[in-house]
């Protein structure tokens, strides 16, 4: 009932700012954020006008000219593209994980009595520690760099499935068993299904930790990327790079959120909820 | 009983990991180098921690690291998503702008609080609280506009005022969400407080288990590891039983 009201209501505010036109909505969206724009004058004004050093911190002109320069000249553009993919890369692979033994967790009792006491008592294990470990095992490559945000990135989406999959209305599994659906049949065709806003949202938790993990493990030892980039720039008090880099790193993280949100409509049109 | 039947499968699974790892290492099929054994680790725990004492300088600076920066996000996070979700004009300041920054790994600007404040105790607990002051901020901000506006309004009609609805009605409404973000952060103290003692510190449980990897003296690592696990779940119960005795009229759903 409220949810139709407030339908109609922002179905109204909707028409009414597309009468503003184009421009005054962007503006519009734009000063939502006027804080951050508050932010970004300050910074300018102070640098420029000298009352902060600029070893201290880089005039955002220089800092701005310096993105410009690194995605032209393709050495920044590599480097973004090099983290962003291995991010995605270690959603993925824990997304395919955390599914597969969301759904063996969830679906078989005895893996249910022997698994998931111990994943879900590692809960709480900040696996970020295992860093190290990974490295002393995989050294220093991509696999070292797949496995450190694998590791952070299927949990959140194991436990949503396996939690998932408890919450599937029974007498739907119970009706398609009826009509003579095997049980692949029925996890194809209804337990995954319903289960789906679950997994969404545990990649949704795993997204921003796994970016994170990405980062630390660049800056802790990586030949390329933008975490690597960071650090080593900032070693050589190349400030006007580095902060180029924390910028583009906040791009990364960004263009996951959005590729998220994006699957999320895709994957899951019939939830129209926030 | 039925509770111990139910534990069994869990404990057997541990033991047969315990003992395909000490298997695999005392045969020599897995080299020392690789994993040490199992025992062994114990024995390093055992001298590390109760007869030689050298851990708990490191584990003492990182509890209070982890204590500082999770204590200011909830401080600052609760307080902020109240004054958003009370004032029209705080809202409007502050919620896109922090809505927009939420997804930034905050982690990237360890380097750059390094370089401004050295590898001093203030670049560790600063990059935990910008990371952790999010979620709080969101639920307190969600739960204290969801509180039921017929409390409030009652409470005006009773003669309250600001202040004491707002501690009346409005912190007890909102404290489900706000609970709720603050267990969300407790274990992410733990794991970003471990990133940044590994990028940027010079002691620390974190540094101290980065280092003996680095230094290939795995047992060592391994003692690094379990510490760091205690901590983690020890901090994770606390702030749960902290969380559950706060909540204690909603029953056993906190």
């Amino acid at each position: 009932m409220s949810g139709t009201r407030a339908h109609i209501i922002g179905g109204a505010e909707r028409a009414g700012v597309v009468r503003h036109g184009i421009v005054a909505r962007m503006l519009h969206g734009v000063l939502a954020y006027y804080p951050l724009l508050l932010i970004a004058v300050l910074w300018e004004a102070l640098t420029a006008a000298g009352i902060i050093g600029t070893d201290v911190l880089p005039r955002l002109d220089a800092v701005l000219v310096a993105i410009w320069r690194g995605l032209t000249g393709t050495t920044l553009l590599v480097d973004t593209g090099i983290s962003l993919f291995r991010v995605l890369a270690g959603l993925a692979a824990g997304l395919g994980i955390g599914i597969a033994l969301g759904v063996l967790t969830g679906l078989s009792r005895r893996w249910d009595a022997y698994v998931s006491p111990l994943l879900i008592g590692s809960q709480a294990f900040p696996r970020s520690a295992l860093l190290p470990l990974f490295i002393v095992w995989f050294g220093l490559g991509e696999f070292e760099k797949l496995v450190v945000i694998t590791s952070v990135a299927f949990f959140p989406v194991f436990i949503n499935t396996y939690e998932g999959l408890k919450r599937v209305n029974v007498q739907h599994i119970w009706s398609a068993r009826a009509m003579g659906y095997r049980p692949a049949g029925i996890l194809l065709a209804v337990q995954l299904p319903s289960t789906l806003p679950y997994i969404m949202s545990g990649i949704r938790i795993a997204a921003p930790t796994s970016v994170t993990m990405m980062v630390v493990a660049e800056m802790v030892g990586a030949r390329s990327g933008l975490g690597q980039l960071v650090i080593t720039a900032g070693q050589s008090y190349r400030f006007p790079e580095m902060f180029a880099g924390v910028v583009l790193l906040g791009v990364v993280g960004l263009l996951v959120h959005a590729l998220i949100n994006m699957s999320d409509r895709l994957a899951i049109p019939w939830n129209t909820g926030p | 009983m039925s509770r111990l039947r139910s534990a069994l499968p869990g404990m057997m699974s541990l033991g047969v990991i315990a003992s395909v790892w000490e298997g695999l290492t005392r045969t020599g099929i897995v080299p020392r180098y690789f994993l040490p054994p199992l025992d062994e680790v114990g024995a390093e725990c055992w001298r590390l921690l109760v007869v030689d004492h050298t851990l708990y300088g490191d584990i003492g600076i990182s509890i209070v690291r982890i204590l500082a920066g999770f204590g200011l996000a909830v401080a600052f996070g609760v307080l902020g998503g109240i004054i958003a979700g009370l004032s029209q004009g705080a809202e409007q300041f502050l919620v896109p702008s922090i809505a927009v920054s939420a997804p930034l790994p905050k982690v990237a600007f360890l380097p750059l609080f390094v370089i401004w404040f050295g590898l001093g105790e203030t670049a560790k607990i600063l990059v935990v609280f910008i990371n952790n002051f999010y979620q709080p901020f969101i639920n307190t901000f969600a739960g204290v506009k969801g509180v039921d506006r017929r409390y409030i309004w009652s409470a005006q009609s009773m003669g309250l005022s600001h202040y004491a609805i707002v501690r009346d009605a409005i912190i007890p409404g909102s404290l489900p969400y706000i609970i709720a973000g603050v267990r969300m952060i407790a274990p992410v103290s733990v794991v970003i407080i471990v990133l940044a003692e590994m990028v940027a510190a010079r002691n620390g449980i974190g540094f101290y288990t980065y280092q003996m990897a680095r230094d290939y003296r795995l047992t060592e690592m391994f003692v690094g590891l379990s510490v760091l696990a205690v901590i983690a779940v020890a901090f994770d119960l606390a702030v749960g039983l902290i969380g559950r005795r706060l909540l204690h009229w909603e029953g056993d759903r906190g």
